[in-house]
């Protein structure tokens, strides 16, 4: 306990990896809210793992991986949101091909590069103690995004979400406000590709506002409340992985995870005793 | 005149398969219409045609003389009941004053005026005392009452209803028919219903709708025996009532 005290008060590389998992909680409980709520789990998925072929042409190119993670997210966002729109029974097969053909093109590109990039593992994996202050930069501006577009955006997002005809007919451009939506998750999961990496994100980007729409009213609070979650999970990762030198992004998923299973099993608790009382009173 | 909703010759086809034609019904202003027939008969399809959702093949409907989707927002919308996503963290308010929104509504606020036009419906609707409750712990009835709320706050001059007593007990129905019969005073209500022996009591308009459709006004029925037009037990319906 005293020795990751002790890391967090000298070392740069501690106090950059806690802001890193502050911005990408604020981020993670924003954009994990509409993802629960409006049930596009397996598109984020599709988004996530298809970053992978921008991360490898960017190696391959010899330029910041970050921008290729950006770049294939922005373009995966809006081909999904296309394929949404144009949507026929086959959406789902679509969104499953997008999702390897973007690991596939990730993997050539990345053999076709020389030499052994362990940084590629990261990416893959996370790792929060690699997060250098360039990153945090990259992050901040990314988190501003998110934020300051769902503020803007919220009641329209909600309408989407909720119920999308009536979006139709009270004239909101539901596909542009569909593909946005995309766009800002699509942000968000290259914030947190640095903490937990592309493979785990869907369940940082889900967990945290799943515990959370189990014990609150509006989407506004279940935001407020993941984000408080989703923080307290990566500093608890990156506390207990410490000492024992685990990979701190799946620790921080193994945790999100426990904790996942415990919410619902207290919640069903909570609806028994309430029946139960119901039946006395 | 007043009319309201003009259907003239729509066809509508998915996949090349024709689902309805042939389709001609006038709405006026002040009229109760229910639109019937059976399952798969296209009703559904009619009313989406209506809102603009899906566009017809050939023919036309002009709502307040204009393309549906122009006269959208005269235009109040009950969507079927039973398929509706009630699980969703929103409360009663929220959820009525969400179709109050427009493409211009930006920022996370609402206006005090339209809180406080939320809850005047909701008074009317006699559910106000709900309005802080989560939709998902609502009655049917209860639930059936804040979407017809949620249509009224934006004062439709057309409200338009998907088996809007589907899966609620003949208590509420009876309740819920009232209550649309009361608003009929200051809109043109269109309805989807498959219970044709219950709505004829307070329609005063019909279309059968089985693919092609045939269209009545109750006043001119006496007893219709609509052979062929349905199969099954519709044919032994008998349309004739009393207003």
């Amino acid at each position: 306990m005293n020795t990751i005290i002790y890391a967090i008060l000298h070392y740069a590389f501690m106090q950059n990896a806690i802001i890193a998992g502050f911005m990408a909680s604020i981020a993670c409980g924003i954009s994990g809210t509409f993802v629960v709520i409006k049930r596009i789990t397996f598109i984020s998925g599709g988004i996530a793992h298809s970053i992978l072929g921008g991360i490898g042409v960017a190696y391959f190119l010899g330029i910041n991986p970050l921008i290729g993670a950006f770049v294939a997210a922005i373009l995966s966002a809006v081909l999904l949101g296309i394929i949404k729109i144009k949507s026929n029974e086959n959406e789902d097969t679509l969104i499953g091909a997008l999702w390897a053909i973007g690991m596939a093109v990730g993997v050539i590109f990345i053999s076709l590069t020389p030499g052994y990039n362990t940084d590629i593992m990261s990416f893959l994996f996370g790792n929060i103690l690699l997060v250098s202050k360039s990153d945090l930069w990259v992050l901040l501006f990314l988190n501003i995004f998110v934020l300051t577009t769902v503020f803007v955006f919220f009641r329209q997002f909600i309408a989407i979400s909720f119920d999308e005809e009536l979006a139709k007919l009270r004239g909101l451009s539901t596909n542009l406000l569909y593909i946005l939506l995309l766009i800002v998750i699509a942000v968000t999961i290259v914030v947190l590709i640095k903490i937990v990496g592309l493979i785990l994100v869907i369940s940082l980007l889900t967990l945290p506002a799943a515990i959370s729409r189990l014990f609150t009213k509006s989407p506004s609070k279940m935001m407020f409340v993941s984000a408080i979650l989703g923080f307290i999970f990566v500093a608890m990762g990156l506390f207990v992985s410490f000492k024992p030198n685990l990979p701190p992004g799946a620790t921080i998923i193994v945790i999100n995870g426990l904790f996942y299973i415990l919410a619902l099993f207290f919640k069903n608790r909570m609806i028994k005793r309430k029946k139960l009382n119901s039946l006395k009173g | 005149m007043d009319k309201i909703v003009d259907c003239k010759n729509v066809r509508f086809s998915y996949n090349h398969q024709i689902v309805l034609d042939n389709i001609n019904f006038e709405v006026e202003k002040n009229d109760y219409m229910a639109i019937v027939g059976p399952n798969g008969g296209g009703k559904s399809t009619l009313l989406k045609l209506m809102l603009g959702f899906l566009q017809p093949v050939s023919g036309s409907i002009k709502i307040f003389d204009k393309n549906p989707i122009l006269s959208r927002k005269q235009i109040g919308y009950v969507p079927q009941f039973a398929t509706f996503d009630f699980d969703f963290p929103i409360n009663v308010l929220e959820m009525i004053m969400l179709s109050n929104l427009n493409s211009k509504s930006f920022l996370p606020f609402y206006k005090k005026s339209e809180i406080k036009s939320a809850h005047e419906i909701l008074k009317k609707l006699q559910i106000d005392d709900l309005w802080n409750r989560q939709v998902s712990d609502l009655s049917g009835g209860q639930r059936q009452r804040a979407l017809i709320a949620r249509a009224l706050i934006s004062q439709p001059k057309l409200l338009l209803l998907d088996e809007p007593t589907a899966s609620v007990d003949i208590h509420v129905e009876k309740d819920i028919y009232a209550l649309l019969k009361s608003l009929n005073e200051n809109m043109a209500i269109i309805l989807v219903t498959h219970d044709v022996s219950f709505v004829s009591k307070f329609v005063n308009k019909i279309v059968c709708v089985n693919r092609c459709s045939c269209f009545h006004k109750i006043s001119e029925l006496k007893d219709i025996h609509l052979q062929g037009f349905y199969s099954g037990d519709f044919t032994e319906i008998n349309h004739s009532c009393k207003l």
